[in-house]
């Protein structure tokens, strides 16, 4: 099937294309096997990444006063001691019996550690982007519509400031406006009880809503497709202020919409750290900050492998979505119109 | 088609409901009752360990020192108290140990009571290549030279060597005393994963590192001076989360090292307790690298440093001045030698006389954390007065610690942590340390005889009398100069009372009262 540019996409013919691509085995079957050897690619380059920051771990974790033979005992019992080349190769055969090792920081599984915190990482990045994206996309369009009129410049006004200033500095607002002063949510959540679920995630989803770009891209993207011939054609046959923006010019300016969506849930998982940090949330993103930072090698490689994963199932939900928002985004192998 | 489509809305709305439902925390459910007096503390470092093997300092026995017991109780003023020995002597030659432990003291959750062969397991285990303990050298494990169980309540122990400190280290984060039939019963590792022990507050559950809480132990052998039914220990990584939360009443006691900070709380009504911890901020230099190798240079350093400023300034003059580089709160510190001289003429004309009329470049390394970072730049700007130009180099912990131990920095700001003794610092400036532990690169014979003399004195003042002779030559040696104490504010709701210090810094939950 042809779309002519122009027409606009009904709901029949959106589920059409999303049927397409679900269909197309060989196009996502690739993109996961090739997860394979992107994920080793991760592993072999942070392992060995890692062990070039300056600082023993050993030193690090038992800190300023410990003595060389208490360093030597606990490189001894991690394996440190050991030739890189060959923690190498014992990580890398743990790894294919699904062992990514014991965590020199908390002397426990990484893979647990790392599933018990993923749910907190999840779920903030899928709610928060999903909430964003709708209020984005809602707001760009109102600016898109008046362009030039004081929504259209209220609205530059929020998302620039949204841009400009600190994830951290936001977060710490919203604790102040809605937990000190309304007293709508608590500060840690952790230490709350019968507390109802949205509360735990109002306060990181409010803070990332806000510092989302994603206004001004459907603003912009917007204005430049309401330039189109298409657009002036479709007005000039008597569609609806409405349905010229949604059911012809939205569908059109939502590709790099998408891309930035896409991108964002992508980077959320492993850059939370600064959401979970300000409200108290324990999240991969803490987790891998703190690892860093204490030189816990094997919860370092292990979760950043687990942000790898998302990141690449992220990447290949985007192309999925963006070929079904565009069906002019064609998949070789795939004939069928 | 018909079937085709409806599919694709179910595919899509169940992809929706995941993101929202998948992940969903049963924070509705509370372990505690209502009528329980709930104490509620926080930790902005990560817990990692519940096993007194492994913990690394002081900081990792917060909530445990609810949970277990030692031997002896350390008390804020050096002095220790009965805890699970109720009596002890010591042989003449110091050499033989005979403990008389507590009667009919049970160990949380059912297992059973606590024995001699309980104090016997614990100082075994630290040798125990499956509990890689961390600190069977601060015990001086190496030193035993058998532990005897006569009988359920009595344990003899034999030294190789008299050790006058011992009865301390027994009585610190490192000494607790764990159940040997937890071991037994549940594996080596259990202690790691679920602490049983013998104190005021039983293990309720929880992660470290994330939340944890211990509930009253209604069959302790002590007196609960406090009403605090239930302890709930949260950590908030974040220093400015952990004020707001304190503002909105979530905490009831939050521990503050920011003096500003201090104040603030102070000017608004609250009460602030002060804890001085075993630690105090230093310039160190080492004196095995230029420029600081000539004794010079270092003599200018010492008199550009206004020492006057950061207690009085910096530290709104709630620190003090520092007799040596151990705190003064340490047993074998020396509390009043060091009296330093601030006069820029003076580092001005000893840079000269050392060549360097124009001024000296210098590297120094300080800590780019919050607590870090302050004085060194505080100090970088003094020194430059004097005619140092301060090259600072602020960097992430692991990196700092990196350069110093490998004696590549030549001067660095830092806080000293040191043990409740204070041996283990005095000894770790010897020769035989360096580089390593020995970052001032002292290489002194004259220090490193002091200090052998000190330990192998079999008496505490024999000890006292070379370990403070160590001090003082390191002192005039001139590679540390110590700034100040250093004490943390606990910040309590108004309602809160009773917190106690003792000499491990540790609080304890059953002296505490709340509303």
């Amino acid at each position: 099937m042809r779309v002519l540019p122009g027409k606009g996409r009904t709901l029949i013919a959106v589920v059409r294309h999303t049927l397409r691509l679900l269909l197309m085995k060989r196009f996502i079957l690739t993109r996961l096997l090739f997860t394979i050897p992107t994920l080793l690619g991760v592993f072999i380059v942070v392992f060995f990444v890692i062990r070039m920051i300056p600082g023993d771990p050993a030193a690090v974790m038992l800190g300023p006063t410990a003595t060389q033979s208490q360093i030597e005992v606990y490189r001894a019992a991690h394996g440190l001691d050991k030739p890189v080349i060959v923690q190498f190769f014992l990580a890398l055969s743990n790894l294919f019996k699904g062992d990514l090792g014991m965590s020199l920081s908390h002397n426990k599984q990484v893979l647990g550690l790392v599933l018990r915190r993923l749910p907190d990482t999840v779920e903030l990045a899928f709610t928060g982007i999903i909430i964003g994206t709708v209020f984005a996309v809602i707001l760009g369009v109102i600016a898109a519509s008046f362009r030039g009129k004081w929504p259209d410049l209220l609205i530059i006004f929020y998302s620039t400031l949204g841009m400009s200033l600190p994830t951290f500095y936001i977060g710490l607002w919203v604790l102040v406006i809605f937990a000190l002063k309304l007293g709508l949510i608590p500060v840690v959540t952790n230490m709350a009880t019968g507390l109802p679920h949205w509360k735990t995630l109002f306060g990181p989803v409010l803070t990332m809503v806000v510092g989302m770009s994603l206004a001004r891209t459907t603003r912009s993207s917007m204005l430049e497709v309401l330039q189109e011939d298409f657009i002036r054609t479709a007005r000039a046959k008597g569609v609806s202020g409405k349905g010229v923006l949604f059911k012809h010019a939205l569908g059109n300016a939502l590709i790099p919409i998408v891309t930035m969506v896409g991108y964002g849930l992508a980077i959320s998982f492993g850059g939370a750290i600064v959401l979970e940090t300000v409200f108290a949330r324990n999240g991969v993103g803490k987790l891998l900050i703190d690892a860093i930072t204490v030189r816990d090698y094997p919860l370092i490689q292990g979760a950043t492998l687990v942000i790898a994963v998302f990141m690449i199932l992220s990447n290949l939900l985007t192309d999925i979505v963006t070929g079904l928002v565009d069906p002019r985004i064609r998949v070789s192998g795939d004939d069928r119109d | 088609m018909k079937k085709k489509r409806i599919l694709a809305v179910v595919l899509a709305v169940i992809m929706c409901l995941t993101a929202f439902c998948a992940c969903a925390k049963d924070t509705g459910e509370s372990k505690d009752n209502k009528n329980e007096v709930v104490l509620r503390v926080t930790t902005s470092w990560e817990e990692s360990w519940w096993d007194p093997a492994l913990f690394m300092s002081v900081s990792d026995a917060y909530l445990s020192a609810n949970i277990y017991e030692n031997l002896f109780e350390l008390q804020s003023d050096g002095t220790l108290k009965p805890q699970l020995a109720e009596k002890w002597e010591v042989s003449d030659d110091g050499r033989t140990y005979t403990f008389k432990l507590r009667e009919n003291v049970k160990w949380h959750k059912g297992y059973g009571e606590f024995t001699s062969e309980d104090v016997k397991f614990t100082l075994e285990r630290q040798s125990d290549p499956a509990v890689a303990s961390v600190n069977a050298e601060n015990l001086h494990v190496a030193n035993i030279e058998s532990i005897d169980c006569p009988d359920k309540y009595t344990v003899v122990l034999k030294l190789k060597q008299p050790d006058v400190d011992l009865l301390t280290r027994l009585a610190l984060y490192y000494g607790i005393i764990v159940c040997k039939a937890h071991s037994d019963k549940d594996g080596v590792s259990s202690i790691n994963t679920d602490p049983i022990g013998t104190g005021p507050f039983v293990f309720d559950g929880g992660t470290l590192g994330i939340k944890t809480e211990a509930v009253r132990n209604k069959d302790w052998w002590g007196n609960f001076t406090g009403n605090v039914d239930r302890v709930i220990c949260t950590f908030i990584g974040d220093t400015n989360t952990g004020y707001t939360a304190f503002d909105n009443r979530e905490l009831d006691i939050l521990g503050i090292f920011d003096k500003d900070k201090i104040r603030e709380y102070q000017e608004k009504g609250y009460n602030v307790k002060p804890n001085p911890l075993l630690q105090l901020l230093y310039i160190g230099v080492n004196m095995q690298l230029e420029p600081f190798n000539d004794p010079l240079v270092r003599e200018a350093l010492f008199y550009a440093i206004d020492s006057e400023y950061f207690l009085e300034d910096f530290f709104y003059g709630e620190e003090s001045a520092v007799g040596s580089y151990l705190p003064p709160n340490t047993k074998y510190a020396v509390r009043d030698y060091f009296k330093p001289e601030f006069s820029i003429e003076k580092a001005k004309q000893l840079l000269a006389r050392a060549g360097y009329p124009d001024g000296l470049e210098i590297t120094m390394w300080g800590a780019n954390d919050a607590l870090g970072q302050p004085p060194s730049i505080i100090a970088q700007d003094m020194l430059s007065n004097a005619g140092f130009k301060v090259n600072l180099q602020s960097v992430d912990f692991g990196v700092w610690i990196d350069k110093i131990r490998n004696g590549q920095a030549p001067c660095w700001v830092a806080y000293n942590t040191t043990g409740t003794i204070g041996d283990d610092t005095i000894i770790r400036y010897t020769s035989q340390y360096y580089p390593g532990n020995n970052w001032c690169g002292v290489l002194d014979e004259e220090y490193d005889a002091l200090v052998a003399a000190g330990q192998a004195a079999t008496t505490e003042k024999e000890k006292m009398e070379y370990y403070h002779a160590a001090q003082k030559r390191m002192m005039d040696l001139q590679v540390i100069y110590p700034v100040s104490t250093f004490t943390v504010g606990s910040v309590m709701q108004n309602n809160v009372s009773g917190l106690e210090s003792w000499g491990d810094q540790a609080f304890r939950a059953h002296t505490i009262t709340v509303g």
